[in-house]
C-alpha cells in the first residue's frame, strides 16, 4: 500500500516536472526563457544596445 | 591657405575652448566622483573595495542568517515526510527517491537561495545608483588590450545574471572577430547559477572568508584577461574596426529599495522554478544512477552502479586536478545541464545538505562527506570550483553560443577552448598549489605538462587555419 501511494507521489511529480519543462522549452524554443525574463537590463545598457543595432 | 581649412581650424580652436570650458567650470559632483570611479587603477580599488563589502554582507553576514531561517523550516518538513514515509515500511526504491532524490537534492540547491538573493538586491542598488556604468568604463580601459572593443563589455555585464542573453547581445559587435571572442569569453564570467556552486565550496572549505568569494572573481576576471590574449592571438583582431564605448553615464541617485526588493523576489521566483523542475528531474536520475546498476538492480556499494561506470573513466582524467574521484565527476558532468545541479548532485551522492544549523553542523556534515568520502582538500576544492567555473556553461547556454557563432567548427573550437581552460586553470591551481604548500609534485604532474603542450600546439594550430581563411 505504501509503495503505491509514495510511487504515485514520485512518479506524478516527475510527470509534472517533464510536463512543466516540455511546455516551457516549447514556448521559448531555443533561448532559455528563465534568463530573458529574469533579465531586467539596465538603462544605459538599453540605450547602449538600441545605439548599436541601428 | 583655403576658406574651407582656415573655417576648419577656426572651428577646432573654438571646440577646444569650448572642451577647456567645461572642464574648468562645470565639474559637478558626479563628475569629481567619476574622475576616481573611472580611474583605470583607482577605479578598480574602489570597485574591489565595494564587492568585497557586497559579499561581507551576502556571504557572512545576512545570507547565512536567512539561510538558517529557511533550510530549518524546509529540514523540519522533510523530517515530517521521512517519518510518515518510514513508518509505511516503503520499498528503499520509492523512500531514497523522495527522500533523497527529491527533497534532499531540492534543499541543498534551496539552502543558498537567501545567500544569493542579499547578493542579488545589493547588486541591483549599485545598479540604480549608477556606479555599474562606471564599472563598465573602468573594464573597457583593461579590454583594450586583448584587442577588444567597449562593445564587448556589455555581454560580459549582463553575462554576470546569465550567460544566455549576455551572448545573444553580442549581435551588436560589429566586427565578425571581435564578436567571436566576445562569445567565447562572456561563459567565463560567473552566472547567477554558478552562485551556489561558489557558496557551497567557499562556506565549506573558507568558512566566513569573504575575502575568498572576491578573490573567485578577481580569478574569474583573470581568466577572461589571459584567455582573452590566447584568444587574441588566433584571432588577430583588427584595430581598425575598434569599436569605442560610449555610453551616457547616468547621474548617481539614491538607490530605490522597493526597486531592488522587486528585482530580487523576481529573480528568487526565476530560481525556485528552475530548482522545482530542472533541479529535480536531474537529482532524482543522479540518484537512481547511484543506487542502480545497468539490470536495474538497486547495488549495494555505489562502485556497482551505473554512475560510477559512466563517470569513472572522466574522473580518471581529473586525477592531476585534484578531484579524481567519480563523485566529483558525475557532478561535473551534472553542471551542463544547469550549473546549480553541481551542488545538487554532490548532495545526493554524498547524502548531505546544509542543514539548519548553517553556521557549524550542517557545515562539518557537508565537509566530512566531500573530505572524508570525496577526498578534498581546500587547495582541491577551489581547483573543483575553478573546472566548474570556467569549463563550457549549460547546454542552453552553449545553445546561444551555437546561435551566434553560425558554425559548427567555430563551435566546437569555442566549446574545445572553453574545456582546456577550465581543465588548465584547475590544474594550475591544484599543481602549483601543491608544490607551494607541500613542497613535492602532486598525482598526474606529467600530464598537466602534456595537457599543456596538447594546448600551445593546438593555439598554434588554431591561429594558422585562421590565418589561411582570413
Amino acid at each position: 500500500m505504501g509503495d503505491w501511494i509514495v510511487g504515485g507521489i514520485v512518479l506524478t511529480v516527475y510527470a509534472a516536472i517533464i510536463y512543466i519543462l516540455i511546455r516551457r522549452h516549447q514556448k521559448q524554443k531555443s533561448v532559455c526563457a528563465r534568463c530573458l525574463s529574469i533579465q531586467e537590463t539596465p538603462s544605459w545598457i538599453k540605450d547602449y544596445k538600441n545605439e548599436g543595432l541601428k | 591657405m583655403s576658406q574651407q581649412e582656415n573655417y576648419s581650424k577656426k572651428a577646432q580652436e573654438l571646440a577646444s575652448l569650448v572642451l577647456k570650458q567645461e572642464t574648468r567650470f562645470n565639474l559637478n559632483t558626479s563628475d569629481k566622483f567619476d574622475i576616481w570611479l573611472t580611474h583605470p587603477i583607482f577605479g578598480l580599488i574602489a570597485f574591489a573595495l565595494v564587492m568585497w563589502s557586497v559579499f561581507s554582507l551576502s556571504q557572512i553576514w545576512i545570507g547565512p542568517w536567512l539561510s538558517d531561517l529557511l533550510v530549518g523550516q524546509l529540514e523540519i518538513l522533510a523530517e515530517l515526510i521521512t517519518s510518515i514515509v518510514e513508518s509505511y515500511e516503503v520499498s528503499p526504491l520509492w523512500s531514497g527517491l523522495l527522500t533523497e532524490g527529491i527533497i534532499g537534492g531540492f534543499i541543498a540547491v534551496i539552502g543558498f537561495l537567501p545567500l544569493i538573493m542579499v547578493l542579488l538586491f545589493f547588486l541591483q542598488l549599485l545598479e540604480d545608483s549608477g556606479y555599474m556604468a562606471r564599472v563598465a568604463l573602468v573594464f573597457n580601459h583593461y579590454f583594450s588590450h586583448l584587442g577588444l572593443s567597449g562593445a564587448s563589455i556589455i555581454p560580459m555585464y549582463i553575462g554576470t545574471a546569465c550567460s544566455i542573453p549576455a551572448i545573444m547581445s553580442t549581435k551588436t559587435i560589429k566586427d565578425e572577430r571581435q564578436r567571436h571572442m566576445t562569445i567565447m569569453l562572456t561563459p567565463f564570467v560567473p552566472c547567477g547559477a554558478k552562485l551556489p556552486v561558489i557558496a557551497l565550496l567557499l562556506s565549506v572549505f573558507f568558512f566566513e572568508q569573504a575575502y575568498m568569494t572576491l578573490l573567485v572573481y578577481a580569478l574569474a576576471v583573470l581568466v577572461i584577461y589571459l584567455s582573452g590574449l590566447g584568444l587574441k592571438y588566433v584571432f588577430n583582431p583588427s584595430s581598425k574596426s575598434h569599436q569605442m564605448l560610449v555610453i551616457e553615464l547616468p547621474e548617481y541617485k539614491t538607490p530605490s529599495l522597493v526597486l531592488a526588493f522587486n528585482s530580487m523576489i523576481e529573480r528568487a521566483k526565476e530560481f525556485i522554478k528552475n530548482a522545482a523542475t530542472i533541479i529535480v528531474l536531474m537529482n532524482g536520475i543522479i540518484w537512481l544512477s547511484a543506487n542502480f546498476n545497468f539490470q536495474f538492480q538497486m547495488v549495494e556499494s555505489a562502485q556497482e552502479s551505473m554512475l560510477y561506470f559512466i563517470s569513472s573513466p572522466i574522473a580518471f582524467l581529473l586525477i592531476p586536478l585534484g578531484f579524481g574521484f567519480w563523485g566529483f565527476a558525475a557532478a561535473a558532468l551534472s553542471g551542463f545541464v544547469a550549473k546549480e545541479e553541481v551542488v545538487g548532485a554532490l548532495a545526493v551522492i554524498f547524502v548531505f545538505s546544509i542543514s539548519s544549523d548553517f553556521d557549524v553542523i550542517g557545515i562539518d556534515r557537508a565537509r566530512e562527506a566531500l573530505a572524508g568520502i570525496g577526498g578534498l582538500t581546500s587547495l582541491s576544492a577551489l581547483s573543483f570550483l575553478a573546472f566548474n567555473l570556467f569549463t563550457p556553461p549549460c547546454f542552453a547556454a552553449i545553445g546561444a553560443m551555437k546561435s551566434q557563432l553560425k558554425s559548427n567548427k567555430w563551435l566546437l573550437f569555442a566549446v574545445g577552448y572553453q574545456l582546456l581552460v577550465g581543465y588548465v586553470v584547475a590544474m594550475i591551481i591544484y599543481q602549483v598549489g601543491t608544490l607551494l604548500f607541500t613542497k613535492q609534485l602532486a598525482q598526474g604532474w606529467w600530464a598537466s605538462i602534456l595537457v599543456l603542450l596538447i594546448g600551445i600546439v593546438n593555439i598554434f594550430y588554431a591561429r594558422r587555419k585562421v590565418a589561411a581563411h582570413g
